[in-house]
């Protein structure tokens, strides 16, 4: 495909008649990593959830994928990882069920799972380093843990672009460190990206553009180094960032003891 | 047991039992996940209204149920996507209009009406025709084939609409799917269990499931068998017993329930204490080994030799 994976010209996002963002402008080349910053509230997860179709386009252009958003027919090729997880927990599912249900938009209602699936959703769970918990049930994990089901259902996805949210909010330290790696591999392999973070940092390296959104509009798009001089001008707006959630994943008792619950269960 | 098989409506019953036991939790568990546990029930009272248009002009009364379930199946999806609490206000007058017009439509039919009432609110199980069989067995197997194939799909749409959607699923379908499921589910379920206690054939093998199965697949598995069983049991039971079938099912299938989430708790409490031996051993063997890539499999099997 020689178009570019996402193009937005003076797009305007929002909720019904209500406007949150207005006149977005961006380019995303194929393989682009495209970060985009601001503080709580600004409207960057309106901008996602726009492009998404989760929130109203409501004015200007935007492309997806080679095709304007309002005709966009298939969304197979998306990979999204939402800000605020809402899992159902009222049946248990295991993680790798959920991770399983990325693969779904791959194939035809009418088509089984194939041995290829597996192994996608396999390798997906190997990546965010949790195939030794696939067949627990996702609500024993931590908040952190959790984040990372969510990646590797995107990831499973085998996405022509990859749309995150935050993925990395309240995530360990050490884990962080594995999915910026994580990411720069995918960087490397080509897939374009757009990630909503606060922990510009960890990722610096894989970062090829980066798009600054105050109240609702934005107010810095360049590379890296270009940001860097504008923080060096601009020493407090969108630079002061806060968490959305708390750092603090939380650990049900029986997630220290996986082996033990699955014997319980078993038994 | 013999004797019991040897009268038809009996084997009639039964082989309704088997057909409902099996459909009714693979769809019960989609409500579930989503927090729907009472829905049918709300189907069940609208399906009354249909009941009784359908003893009043003639026509089968399963038919004109479904067409009234149906119906009402898509208004609450519709309702439901709208969101707010004017589509719950909605909801409650679709359902109590629902089985108001029913009871007083159903007083107008001539004859044993009352009889007729009470067997469409509790069940009559034992009045199951051949020809009832026969639609019942259509619409089970149509539920649960197509259950088996959209199982993933509804499975994610539950776990996650929104990012379903996102991705491209298609979201309104599927909930309109498990909508009309729901509705066909209710009133196959109508005869056996009757329309009242229709949610709990959905919904009770899935909460004693959910106590034994550690995946969505394994806790479906079970709900079905659990549907099975106590249908069986129940039918069987409300025969020697002489108690009406659908209240006999509930029973057996409360029963079942206790006794699972008993041994559900009970198993917890003692795998708590061998875990809490089991600390003690691995903190001793954490001084030795610093090896972390299994954490929990050296702290079983010490608990295992310290038994
Ligand atoms: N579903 C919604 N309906 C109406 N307004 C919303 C909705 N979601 C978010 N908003 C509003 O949009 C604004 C931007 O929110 P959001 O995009 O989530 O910010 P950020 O992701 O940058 O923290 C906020 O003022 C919020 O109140
Ligand atoms: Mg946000």
């Amino acid at each position: 495909m020689t178009a570019s994976p996402l193009v937005l010209r003076d797009a305007d996002f929002g909720y019904g008649e209500q406007r949150v963002v207005s006149g977005v402008t961006l380019e995303v080349q194929k393989g682009d990593v495209v970060a985009i910053l601001g503080p709580n509230g600004s409207g960057k997860s309106t901008i996602i959830r726009g492009i998404l179709g989760l929130a109203d386009h409501l004015g200007g252009d935007v492309e997806l994928l080679g095709t304007p958003l309002h005709r966009l027919r298939s969304r197979a090729a998306i990979g999204y990882v939402p800000q605020h997880h809402s899992l159902s927990s009222s049946v248990a599912a295991t993680v790798r069920e959920v991770v399983a249900s990325g693969r779904l938009a791959r194939r035809r209602w009418w088509q089984p799972e194939t041995a290829r699936d597996r192994e996608i959703v396999e390798q997906a769970l190997e990546v965010v380093r949790l195939s030794h918990r696939a067949d627990e049930e996702v609500s024993h994990l931590s908040g952190g843990q959790q984040r990372r089901v969510l990646i590797a259902r995107a990831l499973a996805t085998q996405p022509d672009i990859l749309i995150m949210d935050e993925p990395t909010a309240g995530v360990d330290q050490a884990s962080q460190v594995v999915l910026a790696k994580v990411l720069g591999r995918l960087a490397q392999a080509g897939t374009t990206m757009l990630i909503v973070t606060h922990e510009l940092d960890a990722l610096h390296d894989i970062v090829t553009r980066v798009l600054c959104v105050n109240n609702g509009r934005i107010d810095f798009t360049g590379s890296c180094a270009q940001y860097d001089l504008h923080l060096a001008t601009h020493p407090t707006g969108s630079s002061h960032h806060h968490h959305d959630e708390a750092e603090a994943p939380v650990t049900t008792p029986l997630s220290s003891e996986p082996l033990d619950t699955a014997a319980t269960r078993q038994s | 047991m013999s004797e019991m098989l040897a009268l038809e409506f009996m084997r009639n019953a039964l082989i309704g039992a088997v057909l409902v036991g099996f459909a009714a939790p693979l769809v019960g568990i989609f409500l579930v996940q989503r927090r729907m546990s009472l829905i049918g029930d709300g189907m069940g009272h609208v399906a009354l209204a249909g009941v009784a248009v359908g003893v009043l002009t003639g026509t089968q009364p399963v038919l004109t149920a479904l067409i009234a379930a149906v119906l009402a199946a898509v208004a609450i999806e519709l309702l439901r996507q709208r969101g707010g609490t004017s589509g719950d206000i909605a909801l409650a007058v679709m359902f109590y209009g629902g089985i108001a017009l029913g009871v007083v439509l159903l007083s107008q039919a001539s004859g044993a009406s009352s009889t007729n009432l009470t067997g469409y609110l509790f069940g009559a199980i034992l009045t199951t025709t051949p020809a009832d069989l026969i639609a019942f067995a259509v619409l089970c197997t149509i539920v649960v084939a197509t259950v088996t194939v959209l199982r993933k799909r509804l499975f994610a749409v539950a776990n996650d609409e929104e990012y379903s959607r996102a991705t491209g699923l298609p979201v309104t379908a599927l909930n309109l799917i498990l909508a009309v499921l729901t509705a066909v589910t209710v009133v196959v379920s109508m005869r056996i269990v009757g329309l009242l206690l229709i949610s709990a054939l959905m919904i009770l093998p899935n909460a004693t499931a959910q106590r034994i199965g550690s995946s969505f697949a394994s806790t479906m598995r079970w709900a079905a068998v659990i549907g099975v069983v106590a249908a069986l049991a129940g039918v069987v039971t409300s025969y020697y017993a002489g108690t009406p079938s659908g209240g006999t099912i509930v029973l057996i299938l409360i029963a079942i329930f206790l006794v699972a989430t008993g041994t559900a708790a009970l198993a917890r409490r003692l795998a708590a204490r061998s875990s809490r031996r089991r600390s003690v051993t691995q903190r001793a063997l954490d001084h030795q080994s610093s090896d972390l890539s299994h954490p929990g499999g050296q702290g079983l099997e010490s608990a295992e030799e310290s038994r």
